[in-house]
């Protein structure tokens, strides 16, 4: 039957997914060519990410950045849908204030600005060195907030100063381990996997039982073993 | 559509737009339910997750288990509202999720999911996870049962809509509470809402989250109610219903992409102008002298309807758990009530994807 009548009920719309780089923009990162690499690989990213949101229009992927060196700050603070979303290059220097930067973060968590209808959060964390302020009380304003806990917290680790246990705190979930990126072709290829199979769950999650899985609420698909090859250079 | 001279229930839902995409089923389940002169409504969302293969059955038994119980506790409080509210909120969290897991138990066993009934533990459960909302309603009370999310508004008569069970702040990102979780019977919610002193809403409304999670904004779903309530005011509730398909799917496809299911109940006197009608319209076309036989058949027909419209689609390597007794007497009424409802039955009920 043809429909004649007004739909019941406002405004329809798809359910927002934030998505949020955190990047270590420490001095670190400039040696090596870790910050171009970075710049290089979540460009590339872009177009899969945009790829997966035209695959589930149920989902309105929105993607933002902070950056944390001496001081934290929004790097591309407005949530932007991502096929607007264009890459702005991050510029190493400083120290490595990571719990401000997980702080700014905290904040974007709280109902509102977040709305109850979202879907989980992915909060993306790459680093390649250790914190130099107090990151656990950023991380602990991050875990508990309802949406900083229900989020979905992925780390990327740059090279073997990477401090991995400070990772697998803020990733919080034993089954996930911090992807662990020693070349530019790994960096790119977590990135990716970040970008798309880590966005792709996180975009159509099915209910959960709650507590089911104390540890996270969206089934994470696991990413393929990067054993260590003779082109590391970090 | 089940109907009753205070409360007429119906309901319709859909597969979702993100299922159809994944080539997943319909795991909502709708079930109304009439029991002597009162009725219940039963809605209910199965998981759907990897760990929940079978959640759409989950989620028929437990709309079959709910109705099952309110229909017998209405009758074994012999309608004393007191009695109701009294044995409901003692008795039902325990008794609804303890038979749903027997009845878990029971089809795992019989689809030769296991190699014997020994084998099967609570393990098995999860398989089959689902929400349950639920309402058994009377000229003088309404009993509100909720486990999981999804949502249950009622509408006044000024179109003003409210939330009558309390929100649970836990269930977000995805997450529910639900029959299969290990103390299941602590997290439902039994809400006991007298009509005595205050008027009765115009309308109530159960929905499973996919509906709710495909509007902006609070407001815009609540307006839902107010628009449903003006529209059966307009056009009357068979009309309604014949469009309710169309919307839900697409509130899907441009919400939450998720299964819907939307259950009615309306006061009776807002929908009989167009029951009375239709009705009115086939007592013309019909010859005196096959009156009594063709009624004869509409009963069978329409005792039929009611049960398919309550099943899910065929499954042949699945067996539908059994239907509650209750299903019998749904069509226990007077004959031109009867006659009338089956009338709205086949113009706009209950049908599934």
């Amino acid at each position: 039957m043809v429909n004649l009548l007004k739909r019941p009920g406002g405004e329809l719309a798809s359910r927002p997914l934030h998505f949020i780089w955190i990047a270590d923009c420490s001095g670190s990162m400039g040696i090596d060519g870790k910050m171009e690499a970075l710049n290089q690989a979540i460009r590339e990213a872009i177009p899969h990410m945009r790829d997966v949101a035209d695959e589930n229009p149920n989902a309105q992927v929105l993607c933002r950045a902070v950056k944390f060196s001496s001081g934290a700050q929004w790097h591309i603070s407005q949530p932007t849908p991502i096929d607007q979303f264009n890459w702005i290059d991050l510029q190493a220097d400083g120290v490595t204030d990571l719990g401000k930067a997980l702080q700014l973060v905290a904040e974007q968590m709280k109902i509102p600005p977040m709305v109850e209808r979202a879907l989980p959060p992915v909060l993306v964390l790459i680093s390649d060195g250790q914190p130099t302020d107090d990151y656990a009380k950023g991380l602990k304003e991050l875990l508990d907030l309802p949406w900083g806990k229900k989020a979905v917290r992925i780390a990327v680790s740059i090279g073997e100063d990477a401090d991995n246990d400070v990772l697998q705190r803020f990733i919080n979930n034993p089954e996930i381990k911090p992807l662990q990126a020693n070349n530019p072709e790994a960096l790119v290829r977590h990135i990716k996997w970040v970008s798309t199979a880590v966005l792709k769950a996180a975009s159509a999650p099915p209910s959960q039982v709650q507590n089911s899985n104390p540890d996270s609420n969206v089934a994470i698909p696991q990413p393929k073993s990067d054993p260590v090859n003779v082109g590391d250079v970090w | 559509m089940v109907s009753h001279p205070f409360w007429t229930v119906s309901g319709k839902n859909v597969r979702g737009a993100a299922h159809i995409r994944h080539e997943k089923p319909c795991q909502d389940a709708f079930l109304p339910l009439q029991v002597d002169d009162a009725v219940i409504a039963a809605v209910a969302d199965g998981h759907g997750s990897q760990r929940c293969p079978f959640s759409d059955e989950g989620a028929w038994m437990a709309v079959e288990t709910v109705s099952g119980l309110l229909q017998e506790l209405y009758v074994k409080a012999e309608k004393d509202p007191a009695v109701i509210e009294k044995l409901a909120k003692e008795k039902l969290p325990h008794l609804l999720v303890g038979r749903w897991r027997e009845r878990v138990k029971a089809a795992h066993v019989a689809q030769g999911r296991v190699e014997s009934a020994e084998a099967v533990d609570d393990a098995v459960l999860v398989q089959y996870g689902s929400t349950v909302l639920a309402v058994l309603a009377t000229e003088v009370f309404l009993l509100f049962v909720q486990l999981g999310d999804g949502d249950i508004l009622t509408v006044a008569e000024d179109g003003q809509v409210s939330a009558p069970l309390p929100k649970d702040e836990r269930l977000m990102a995805n997450e529910t509470t639900s029959l299969c979780s290990p103390r299941a019977w602590e997290d439902v919610v039994v809400q006991f809402y007298p009509l005595t002193g205050r008027p009765a809403p115009a309308l109530v409304m159960l929905s499973t989250d996919g509906y709710s999670n495909s509007f902006s904004k609070q407001e815009d779903f609540h307006q839902v109610g107010t628009d449903f309530l003006q529209l059966i005011r307009e056009h009357g509730l068979a009309t309604v219903m014949q469009h309710m398909g169309g919307w839900l799917e697409q509130t899907s496809q441009e919400g939450s992409g998720d299964d819907i299911t939307v259950s009615l109940l309306c006061q009776f006197r807002l929908a009989e102008p167009m029951i009375e009608e239709v009705s009115a319209a086939v007592e013309m076309l019909e010859e005196p002298v096959k009156k009594k036989a063709t009624r004869s058949r509409k009963k069978a027909e329409g005792a039929t309807a009611t049960e398919l419209e309550a099943k899910p689609e065929a499954k042949p390597k699945r067996t539908r758990a059994t239907k509650p007794k209750a299903q019998a007497e749904t069509t226990a009424q007077p004959p031109a009530k009867r006659t009338r409802s089956k009338q709205v039955v086949n113009e706009g009920g209950t049908t599934h994807e």
